[in-house]
């Protein structure tokens, strides 16, 4: 992996809302990368800062945000620096976005054919009979049944498996390099959730486009992702590719995820969760976000903020008590095998 | 694609008795005004807006062959009412349109453009709109000069707040949709987006809003000819009609034609338009298709 160019580098992104309560750090130095053709995970809670992350790399902030530091250099130019023009021209044809809501995410007042279309000839400046043909191939493709009629349905006459897939197309009508799916199957109940995913998968395959997945749900991270980000409170926490993620969690954050998922092997009285909430945006704890809810917490974590560390190779922790969290494991194995 | 809507909107629109009577209520105004001449030929082609005289009597007169509905104030109630339907179709459409253009404009450069644009236009709106209406309107009435046209620019000037507000809000609503972030993503410039994707999901509502109003600025006009601000006496009015009875409001049964007929006349137009602006809503308005 080392060898290949990444499409896209995220350097210390730090994205702030200037509110009239304060200034709000979503997203507060952020790094990482993706390689062409691969899948990209960025999970954490609710108000993490993944959104606004996949918004500043599309440059879609509304009139508060503002990215005050970083780049983030797609194919060797920095989309921070971009004028608005150039960025238009990127945006639908070579990063494409699909989003949380497919109820909301298509206009009720145009047929899903319109929709699809506006990108293709935006784009691909073609004639109007020829994007008509491009997107219902393109509906074809993201398994919607009889393209030719659905086409000029309304999006309330879809249901909302199939609006996500008609949003899929929509997304992909330009063959983007690469697509940011804004937790794309939150909204759908888990059997079709199991089907969008499968479809991403082999699109990605025949399209050979890379992903960026938002999510806060473990279960699509391990599905799709080849290397996961770890988000908390606006900072990456833990960085690594899914296995070693899933395996040998070295954050503390991590791994309190991870043991917040039900298991059917092991006999469970409760389902553990994180105690306390994500910290208000307004008033980050000082030193170490996570230390108001970690168990390992120390008096150095509370004054002091540890940074992202490289503790083997191609794998990223931003922890001072990485050897606590693996005393513990070692424990609660133990008390597993009782 | 364009025609089959046309269609099933046809078909839709037909399969709705309250639609069809009020339809059918709007062309028969309109035939009503469009052959007013044959229906109640004027004796001066070139004022027929004004009704002739019929009796030099102060006395009402009840209906007769000879006045259908009747005179009042030496006036024939029934060539009132005819020619009235023109005076109300102006009123409607020209009050309604420029008084809606203008909230429209105020409205989405204040819902576009946020900050101290829609600061400064907001305002401007709140002070007219706590402006009491009939007294404004009186009031600038009174400073402009007597008759129709002087009532209706009152009407515009204090009648475009409604259309302004709605637009406005219609504006910040759906400027938070996902779909437009969505065509923001896919690469689509402002003004495309506002003019496809924001317009469309605005306008739906001022149309609705417009029809209906149509009908109820003719009462507003009758209101102020009642008050004496209206058209100049003997204009083909029914506000005007009405404020002749109103010498003889304690004298109903003496009088009764001269509230009926106009009144009847009145309620039918404003029933019309609510009629028919509901119907538009219902066909415009995609999230309620099915």
């Amino acid at each position: 992996m080392e060898s290949k160019q990444p499409l896209l580098k995220v350097n210390n992104l730090k994205t702030y809302f200037f509110t009239d309560d304060g200034v709000v750090k979503a997203v507060d130095g952020v790094n990482f990368e993706v390689y062409p053709g691969e899948t990209l995970g960025i999970v954490g809670e609710s108000g993490c800062g993944k959104s606004v992350t996949s918004l500043s790399i599309l440059r879609l902030l509304d009139e508060k945000g503002k990215i005050v530091d970083g780049e983030i250099i797609f194919e060797g130019k920095d989309l921070v620096k971009l004028d608005e023009n150039k960025m238009r021209e990127i945006r639908g044809n070579d990063i494409a976005m699909i989003f949380q809501e497919p109820m909301v995410a298509l206009n009720p007042v145009y047929t899903v054919g319109d929709q699809i279309m506006e990108a293709i000839i935006l784009h691909q400046k073609v004639h109007k009979d020829e994007a008509r043909k491009i997107a219902i191939d393109m509906l074809r493709k993201v398994g919607i049944p009889e393209p030719e009629k659905r086409v000029d349905e309304y999006p309330h006459e879809l249901s909302g498996g199939m609006r996500q897939r008609a949003m899929i197309a929509m997304a992909l009508s330009c063959h983007p390099k690469l697509l940011i799916a804004d937790e794309p199957t939150t909204a759908l109940d888990v059997t079709i959730q199991a089907q969008i995913l499968e479809l991403m998968k082999q699109l990605q395959k025949d399209l050979d486009m890379a992903i960026i997945m938002i999510t806060h749900d473990l279960g699509v991270i391990a599905e799709i992702s080849d290397r996961v980000a770890v988000m908390y409170a606006g900072k990456m926490v833990e960085y690594t590719d899914v296995k070693r993620l899933f395996k040998n969690p070295k954050h503390p954050y991590t791994w309190a995820l991870l043991n917040a998922i039900p298991r059917l092997d092991i006999e469970q009285e409760r389902l553990f969760s994180i105690p306390g909430v994500v910290p208000d945006a307004l008033h980050f704890p000082s030193g170490c976000k996570f230390h108001t809810r970690c168990e390992f917490a120390t008096e150095k974590c509370r004054n002091e903020e540890p940074g992202l560390i490289e503790i083997e190779d191609g794998h990223f922790v931003a922890c001072w008590n990485i050897e606590k969290l693996e005393a513990a494991k070692d424990r609660v194995e133990v008390g597993e095998n009782k | 694609m364009l025609r089959d809507e046309i269609k099933k909107n046809t078909k839709k629109f037909f399969k709705n008795p309250t639609a069809v009577l009020g339809l059918f209520l709007l062309v028969f105004f309109i035939i009503i005004a469009l052959f007013a001449p044959l229906i109640a030929p004027p004796k001066d082609p070139n004022n027929p807006y004004r009704i002739p005289i019929a009796t030099w009597s102060l006395e009402p007169k009840p209906p007769s062959p000879e006045h259908p509905f009747g005179v009042i104030g030496q006036r024939d109630i029934f060539y009132g009412v005819i020619w009235g339907t023109r005076t109300a179709f102006r009123i409607g459409l020209i009050v309604a349109g420029i008084s809606a253009i203008i909230g429209i404009i105020m409205g989405s450069l204040s819902g576009y453009f946020g900050g101290w644009i829609d600061e400064v236009l907001m305002r401007i709106t709140d002070i007219f709109m706590s402006l009491p209406f009939l007294v404004a309107a009186m009031v600038l009435t009174t400073v402009l000069g007597k008759g129709l046209d002087k009532v209706m620019i009152a009407m515009i000037v204090f009648g475009w707040m409604g259309t302004a507000r709605l637009i406005r809000g219609n504006i910040l609503q759906v400027k938070e949709e996902q779909y437009v972030l969505a065509a923001k993503a896919l690469g689509v410039r402002d003004s495309l987006i506002i003019l496809k994707h924001v317009i469309p999901n605005t306008i739906f509502p001022v149309i609705v809003q417009v029809s209906m109003r149509m009908g109820s600025l003719v009462i507003t006009a009758a209101a102020l000819s009642f008050l004496g601000l209206g058209a100049e006496p003997g204009y083909a009015d029914w506000g005007t009609l009405l404020s002749y009875s109103r010498n003889w409001l304690t004298q109903f049964d003496k009088a009764w034609f001269s509230i009926v007929y106009p009144g009847v006349a009145m309620v039918l137009f404003v029933l019309a338009w609510n009629l028919v602006g509901d119907a538009l809503r219902d066909i415009f308005d995609p999230r309620l298709r099915g």
